[in-house]
């Protein structure tokens, strides 16, 4: 556990460094609007993956879904 | 009463194209079939509405429907429960969940309906979101407010998310399961993402997401075999807290002009039952012309069993006890395939402008004693599938 957690606060951290480099300008950010690039392009997707699968995978742990029903 | 939901959808769906729209609404729709090996069928109709009503202020309506054919929504087989016959149990309930109605040998769809409203603010990369969500069904109600937002610095290549979730949800146990209790349970949720865009065609992120439940956790319906051949009801801790991190790639690729990627995550998740998991997801994505999109994909989710969870018979003095299989050790994979594109340009009026079709094949393992999970061997492989057909309109 303490090493998934220092490795996530090391990549973490890395990322806020990051953030101060603005390595990308406006005009060549058109590939990243595409819905390929997106973390979530589709939003309904998203709901069902997020209400529906767990309790059918039988998980507990795999989805950031909370609450919202028993799952039974 | 499943012919006034799907009839109560489709009217809003009319209502909505009939009001005066703005570039940039549309609704969106998709019809999601599970089915598996036991011959548990499900349907889940969903709707979203996407709707600007002033400068920088847009509506989300999202309204969802499960119609379960079969047994329990969870793991469950069609027609019988596991006390059918033996203990009693009221004819009129499937009894592996108490509110999968049984009537006179027949079985009736178990219903669960949902909705999300939503306004949503968007100004020059930061946006800031509320919604309430409500969902109900014969056993289990819950209401959900939520909040969200995010804010794009470093001229929007690093963007800065943070949500909070609230749910306060009441279980109440059907039929003879009624005497085995129900209750309110709390259950509040806290997110944090950052994402940074590396190169025109990488981005990078990270998520860390808080859960803490408390009050009535679990439900009568898996109750647990003890060593005299007995069953006893299920006892869990009245408080659990969760935390999940996750990191992202998107890498992204032309082949001529043609644009495709790599999605790939990481999912760490922990918990103080002491159940621990981890997802490893892949996305290949590429255009195949400016419309049309294939998207390949395969997931691997691994979790260890919560502490209290035996793989073997409980002696029934146990303080905490479990034969959920979702606080059990187990492992499984998915495969998918999903395809979007647009219908021709000359379609106009009522007809969609979108559309996508997918497949998801799921394959999972259940190690342990079989009277834990009392519905399927030990040691076996469970399958299932998920089919799903998504339609857009732009209004």
């Amino acid at each position: 556990m303490k090493s998934h957690l220092a490795a996530l606060t090391l990549l973490g951290l890395s990322l806020a460094a990051l953030s101060g480099c603005a390595t990308v300008h406006q005009k060549d950010r058109e590939w990243l609007s595409d819905p390929v690039m997106q973390r979530q392009s589709d939003p309904l997707e998203g709901t069902l993956n997020g209400d529906n699968f767990p309790r059918r995978e039988g998980s507990s742990g795999g989805s950031s879904g909370a609450g919202g029903g028993c799952g039974c | 009463m499943l012919n006034h939901k799907l009839l109560f959808l489709t009217l809003s769906i009319v209502l909505v194209r009939l009001l005066h729209a703005s570039e940039g609404d549309v609704v969106e729709t998709k019809l999601e079939a599970f089915h598996d090996r036991n011959d548990v069928t499900v349907l889940s109709p969903i709707f979203e509405v996407r709707k600007t009503i002033a400068r920088s202020l847009s509506l989300l309506w999202e309204g969802q429907l499960d119609a379960v054919t079969g047994a329990s929504r969870d793991w469950g087989i069609k027609g019988s429960g596991q006390f059918d016959g033996v203990d009693g149990a009221s004819e009129n309930l499937d009894a592996t969940s108490g509110a999968s109605r049984n009537e006179e040998g027949e079985l009736k769809p178990e219903l669960r309906w949902g909705s999300r409203l939503g306004l949503t603010w968007s100004r020059e990369g930061r946006v800031f979101s509320g919604s309430l969500y409500g969902s109900t069904e014969d056993d289990y109600h819950s209401i959900s407010p939520a909040i969200s937002g995010s804010w794009d610095f470093a001229e929007r290549n690093t963007t800065l998310s943070w949500a909070g979730a609230w749910f306060f949800d009441r279980m109440e146990p059907q039929g003879v399961w009624a005497t085995m209790g129900g209750g309110d349970k709390f259950v509040q949720s806290y997110t944090l993402g950052l994402a940074q865009t590396l190169t025109p065609l990488t981005l990078v992120g990270i998520t860390t997401n808080g859960i803490r439940t408390t009050g009535h956790i679990g439900h009568p319906y898996t109750p647990v075999s003890t060593r005299d051949s007995g069953m006893i009801a299920e006892a869990l801790p009245e408080a659990k807290n969760a935390l999940a991190m996750s990191g992202q790639l998107i890498q992204g690729w032309l082949v001529g002009e043609r644009l495709g990627s790599i999605n790939a995550e990481y999912r760490w998740y922990t918990d103080s039952w002491d159940l621990r998991s981890q997802t490893l997801t892949l996305q290949v994505s590429q255009h195949l012309s400016e419309a049309t999109v294939l998207r390949l994909q395969g997931r691997y989710y691994t979790q260890t069993g919560a502490a209290f969870a035996q793989t073997d018979l409980y002696q029934g003095s146990e303080a905490y006890r479990t034969a959920d299989i979702r606080f059990h050790r187990f492992q499984s994979w998915m495969a998918g395939l999903k395809v979007s594109s647009e219908f021709p340009d000359a379609w106009e009026g009522w007809l969609p402008r979108r559309w996508n079709l997918s497949y998801d094949h799921l394959v999972r393992d259940t190690p342990g004693n079989p009277l834990l999970y009392q519905l399927y061997d030990a040691d076996a492989w469970y399958q299932q599938g998920t089919a799903r057909v998504g339609l857009g309109w732009d209004l």
